[in-house]
């Protein structure tokens, strides 16, 4: 039966798309997010910027807007966690306190299907020579 | 973040935030201030790695600029689903009674509000296709400026955080929409001219001004239930917000 709980109107959990799925730039984000982690540096809003700028030359770094506009719907995805770093120790350095992220387990899990995905395309784009046509 | 010695532009960053600051406006006070602090942040330290990197200033100011103006689109679709989860949220925490009364009214507001939108639509469809080709689109600018804004409250009469901006762009619509159709009658339907000018033929006996005013009444009583659904979606809204913000063996006493 449908009750008011199951229309969208009263819920603040309705899913827009299929759980686990991610958009090429929540990829980004995810995969700078893990670089970034990799490497021992803080990932927060600019180095994530500046990470994806790095990774992909044709872009530059991502507009305000998109960017935290992503994190915030990755956050809410359970798909990364967000930290604001502690206020002595941006006193510390002279600088606004950074809010820093990490890649949950279902953020990871995400980022491996969605990079098997791309794999699996490019493969079904690159047939092996041997078997193409020749008559 | 205030015009700091070390940044490169102080005046852009400044910008930038007041930028923030304006979408911001009205957002629950977390998610306000979550942003502002993230963007100021950002501001920081996009403009320490330039010094480090020793870009020139005028690069970085370009990068900076850029960045906020093509992120303006997104920032404007964040605050939208930021208000929308916010009244979703208050909804939840209202009294059902509150709830089916709010989603009685949005019923209603929408029924009314695409039944007048399809009816302008079709009827310019009408006009636009029964005219000579010679006469060309500007002669019905009105009609179809009219059209379009009805369409666009529509779209705002849908959106939970914009259904009283929709109400009222409705309301203050009504009257051009009435007018513009009154001038274009004949090329929407012939019968409903006829009908219309038979109707009105005893008031025009007695005063053309009055047969005006006989004219415009479907106008009058689009303005006035438009309005009304505005006014009672404000009250609702206030009910709403102030059933989420109080706990819940208060609520009875207020009302």
């Amino acid at each position: 039966m449908l009750t008011k709980r199951k229309l969208s109107s009263y819920s603040l959990s309705m899913p827009r798309r299929k759980a686990g799925v991610i958009l090429p730039m929540e990829y980004s984000i995810l995969s700078a997010v893990v670089e970034l982690s990799a490497s021992e540096t803080d990932p927060y809003g600019y180095t994530i910027a500046a990470s994806i700028a790095r990774s992909d030359e044709s872009r530059g770094l991502t507009a305000h807007g998109t960017l935290y506009k992503t994190l915030g719907r990755l956050v809410e995805g359970g798909m990364l966690v967000a930290v604001w770093e502690a206020p002595e120790t941006a006193e510390s350095d002279g600088r606004p306190r950074r809010r820093l992220y990490e890649v949950t387990a279902a953020g990871a899990r995400a980022l491996q299907a969605h990079a098997n995905e791309k794999l699996a395309a490019k493969a079904a784009f690159n047939p092996a020579p041997g078997r193409l046509a020749t008559s | 973040m205030k015009g700091r010695p070390g940044l490169l532009n102080p005046g852009l960053a400044v910008w930038v935030l007041r930028w923030v600051a304006l979408y911001t406006r009205g957002l629950p006070e977390a998610a306000a201030r979550d942003r502002a602090d993230e963007i100021a942040s950002d501001l920081f330290e996009h403009n320490a790695a330039a010094v480090a990197a020793e870009q020139s200033n005028r690069a970085t100011t370009v990068s900076i600029l850029t960045r906020a103006l093509t992120g303006m689109g997104a920032d404007v679709l964040w605050r939208e689903r930021q208000l929308q989860q916010e009244h979703r949220r208050q909804l939840s925490a209202a009294s059902p009674a509150l709830r089916t009364r709010y989603s009685r009214l949005s019923a209603v507001a929408v029924a009314l509000g695409a039944a007048v939108a399809i009816l302008t639509l079709a009827s310019t469809v009408r006009v636009l296709t029964n005219v000579p080709t010679a006469w060309g689109v500007s002669s019905f600018t009105g009609l179809i400026a009219v059209t379009l804004g009805l369409l666009l409250a529509l779209l705002a009469l849908l959106r939970s955080s914009s259904r009283i901006l929709g109400a009222v762009s409705f309301a203050a619509l009504s009257l051009p929409l009435c007018l513009t159709v009154a001038q274009n009658t004949m090329y929407i339907s012939l019968t409903f001219t006829q009908v219309m000018q038979s109707a009105l033929a005893p008031f025009a006996a007695t005063s053309y001004y009055l047969a005006f005013a006989v004219l415009f009444i479907p106008a009058y009583l689009l303005v006035a239930v438009f309005t009304t659904i505005a006014v009672r979606l404000r009250t609702l809204h206030r009910r709403i917000r102030v059933e989420a913000c109080t706990p819940a063996h208060e609520t009875s006493t207020l009302y």
